[in-house]
């Protein structure tokens, strides 16, 4: 009885996921003592559609991580693709039409950051921080710093549809995440974005092509911030220009409350999710309990030390 | 007695690294200890040093029962640690690099004094009858010069026990007696040494007192006088030896050119122009800097170099870099295996499979079940001793790590192989199982370019080789010429 209770013990304590599974569902039993509504369903999908755009952001921002780089540039990209969805909606361009266009500029702009950071050798940190504001800058160029509505039925079926019961930005989460697990562990792709992150010269040195890679991995952090403008424009029915400033920091909280290492090499897409959602049920259960939400910046801020102390402590053992 | 372990146990996830290690440290003593990788010498050291805690276990100090929790109680303790792997600062200069930690400070702002500095450190170098300027920055030094900053750095807090862990790996054999008598001058100040190499005949030359580890346990302890090389090897192996170089055959000829390159040139090369013949095995030698691994490096394209003619099996290529070397059927152990080979916190099957990966994979998915038992192949061919396919590839000795990229090489089934120091930092055990390897390979259809700063081993495994120094090519030895003395006079 000991020997299991023992090696159980030590699985969930080899296993990064496990951690953080656990303190999320510590949250939440605490929540669910001290607010009824909590365990509800409509709450759980209060909980769900809160967190798709730092989700959606988060995943692509985990490989990036992984690589042993950084996006900062993600709530930029937010921004322009939403502004680039209204603006070609409004002067007549179709629906669908103008949401491709804004998931091309989202990649576009990913790949830009992709070619600076690998050909141009520029710190990701750099590379990002300037087309941070490069994009932000645009966006409020074309909009002259206004945001307005657009009230077109696709729009409003992206905010209202169901699918299988489930609201579509849920549903495309969902999807996202089974996707970006299966390329971190079954493909090719995957594992040269684990590698060039634990050691880019002995990647280069096995033969891996970096500088497609990297613009690559890029190109998909870029890909699905655009996806997430998609759903934001869905939800507000308009882009504004300034909208989902500082996504990216929330998105990077997730990444590493999820277990990913800051230096690249490890880490694990399903360990976001996760880092996304212990975010969002907080800030769910403070609302719930009327709590300020300066709170939630706190404890969310501690959650963060928390988790990496606790990650370094395993390693160091 | 200076230093007395006993029953040292230590635990890692799935390894139980050592099994009740006793050993003990006379004052005034050069003591080596031996064994082969995985016996368990660099975690006893690490406890030594304070980076590991043992679960089990006792550790006196001069006769005090100690407990060392961390680097800063080794230090206080009066242990001071030479690592095999370098713990330097590239962007710092040499005098900063040897007084890390333990910084010259004026006033109570702490200011750094350089001038003091680079006079204590001119001090200390001048002690080793070193040349280094203090001022120079680390990165641009090689990496015999590296050692001995590292060396200096140790001597900084003046300790009474000195551990160094292959002191002797990367340096050239001028700068190995230099070394022999530095040593002995420390143990003549009163200073107690233990001293780990692989090296048996440095071991013969150096110590009083061997300790032989074997798989976590200490197996002997003798002075050094009443023990032949013939029986520590077989403690350490835990069988007879055996003949340790495999048998050449001088009359070996070789008709069929795998690779040949005319008028290489880059930064640190000139003119370089040579053959490699299919079974053949070429050998590469020269001192510290004469750019040996730069050769290589140009070869498989992982610096920019210009050549006249590269050709490879028939075919004539107009640049290089690593894809296309690999696509070309060139494999490349690197030297460093640390910085430029392995992905440390990666497991064995992903470090095994990155060259080779497009075997088990198609553009949707990496077919798991064939790369699992490619690796097992590898494992149970190489003897790569882990505890599963799984295992991060950190967590292994330095031997099993080297196996490990030879694995990596191997599996895309290469033409020509170029081994960049393949037995660095290996034991006794382990190089045996590669030189073998080697024979066996050169026997079938590779080429092999082979360096080595190891005379006798350069020697023995060659068919031919060709002698670098300052860039450019100096000579070349084969057949009946092939023999140390030759090869020493064209490369100095």
């Amino acid at each position: 009885m000991i020997v299991s209770m023992k090696s159980i013990y030590k699985k969930i304590f080899k296993s990064t996921n496990s951690w953080i599974i656990l303190i999320a569902l510590f949250i939440a039993v605490l929540l669910s003592i001290m607010s009824p509504v909590f365990l509800s369903v409509t709450n759980f999908q209060n909980i769900l559609k809160q967190v798709s755009i730092t989700a959606l952001i988060a995943a692509g921002m985990t490989l990036v991580i992984i690589s042993g780089g950084i996006d900062l540039s993600v709530g930029s990209i937010v921004a322009l693709s939403g502004v680039a969805i209204a603006t070609s909606i409004r002067s007549g361009v179709p629906e669908i039409l103008g949401i491709g266009l804004g998931i091309g500029v989202g990649t576009f702009i990913g790949i830009l950051n992709g070619i600076i950071i690998s050909l141009g050798n520029l710190p990701p940190f750099i590379a990002t921080l300037g087309m941070m504001g490069m994009a932000r800058g645009l966006a409020l160029v074309i909009t002259k710093a206004e945001s307005f509505a657009v009230v077109t039925p696709l729009i409003m079926k992206i905010g209202t549809t169901k699918l299988f019961g489930l609201p579509i930005s849920i549903v495309i989460v969902g999807i996202v995440y089974i996707l970006f697990s299966y390329i971190l562990n079954q493909m090719r792709f995957g594992r040269y974005v684990y590698v060039i992150g634990g050691n880019e010269e002995a990647a280069r040195l096995s033969g891996i092509n970096v500088v497609k890679q990297k613009i690559k991995i890029y190109a998909l952090s870029g890909a699905v911030s655009a996806l997430a403008a998609v759903i934001m424009v869905g939800r507000l029915y308009s882009a504004p220009p300034t909208s989902a400033s500082g996504a990216e920091l929330d998105a990077i909280a997730a990444v590493i409350i999820g277990g990913t290492s800051f230096s690249g090499g490890i880490g694990t897409i399903s360990g976001t999710l996760i880092g996304a959602l212990i975010m969002s049920i907080l800030a769910n259960g403070f609302n719930l309990m009327n709590i300020s939400s300066f709170w939630q910046q706190f404890f969310i801020g501690a959650i963060i030390i928390f988790s990496v102390w606790i990650d370094n402590l395993r390693h160091n053992k | 007695m200076i230093i007395e372990m006993k029953n040292i146990h230590k635990y890692f996830p799935g390894v139980h690294a050592l099994k009740g290690v006793d050993f003990s440290l006379v004052e005034n003593e050069i003591h080596a200890l031996v064994g082969e990788n995985g016996a368990g010498k660099s975690t006893l050291i690490k406890i030594l040093s304070g980076f590991y805690r043992p679960e089990e276990g006792a550790i006196h100090v001069e006769g005090e029962s100690i407990e060392l929790n961390d680097p800063s109680a080794a230090k206080t303790a009066g242990i001071g640690v030479i690592y095999q792997e370098f713990n330097l600062v590239s962007q710092l200069c040499v005098a900063e690099n040897i007084f890390l930690g333990n910084e010259i400070t004026k006033g109570v702002l702490k200011k750094v004094s350089k001038k003091e500095l680079y006079e204590r450190s001119r001090e200390i170098l001048d002690k080793l009858h070193l040349t280094i300027d203090p001022r120079d920055r680390v990165g641009d030094l090689g990496v015999g010069e590296q050692q001995m900053v590292e060396i200096c750095k140790a001597l900084v807090t003046k300790p009474k026990i000195l551990i160094m862990d292959e002191p002797t790996a990367a340096l050239s054999r001028n700068e190995i007696q230099e070394l022999f008598r530095l040593i002995n001058n420390l143990k003549k100040q009163g200073v107690s040494i233990i001293y780990i190499s692989h090296r048996l005949e440095e071991v013969y030359e150096i110590a009083d007192r061997i300790t032989v580890l074997r798989d976590g346990k200490s197996i002997e302890t003798s002075d050094i006088r009443d023990i032949t090389e013939q029986k520590i090897v077989q403690l350490m192996t835990g069988k007879e030896m055996k003949t340790f170089f495999p048998k050449k055959d001088y009359k070996k000829e070789f008709f069929n050119k795998i690779l040949s390159v005319k008028n290489l040139n880059n930064e640190k090369l000139n003119d370089i122009s040579f053959d490699l013949h299919t079974g053949e095995i070429l050998g590469i030698y020269g001192m510290m800097g004469s750019g040996r691994t730069e050769l290589v490096r140009a070869l498989f394209g992982a610096d920019f170099s210009s050549f006249k003619e590269y050709i490879i099996n028939g075919n004539k290529i107009t640049s290089i870099n690593p894809m296309k070397a690999i696509k070309k059927g060139i494999g490349y152990l690197t030297e460093d295996r640390k910085d430029q080979g392995l992905f440390l916190d990666l497991n064995i099957k992903t470090n095994f499979s990155i060259t080779g990966l497009s075997k088990f994979s198609n553009a949707l998915r990496i077919r798991n079940r064939e790369e699992n038992l490619a690796v097992r192949d590898y494992i149970d061919k190489l003897s790569i001793r882990c505890s599963s396919v799984t295992q991060l590839v950190k967590n292994l000795s330095g031997g099993n790590q080297q196996k490990v990229l030879f694995a990596r090489w191997l599996n895309i089934d290469p033409q020509i192989l170029i081994l960049d120091e393949p037995t660095r930092g290996i034991d006794v055990g382990a190089k045996s199982e590669i030189y073998e390897l080697l024979r066996k390979l050169s026997g079938e259809s590779y080429g092999i370019i082979l360096i080595s700063s190891e005379l006798p081993e350069i020697c023995a495994l060659s068919d031919r080789v060709l002698i670098l120094k300052n860039g450019t090519i100096t000579g070349e030895v084969s057949g009946e010429n092939l023999n140390q003395q030759n090869i020493l006079q064209l490369a100095v």
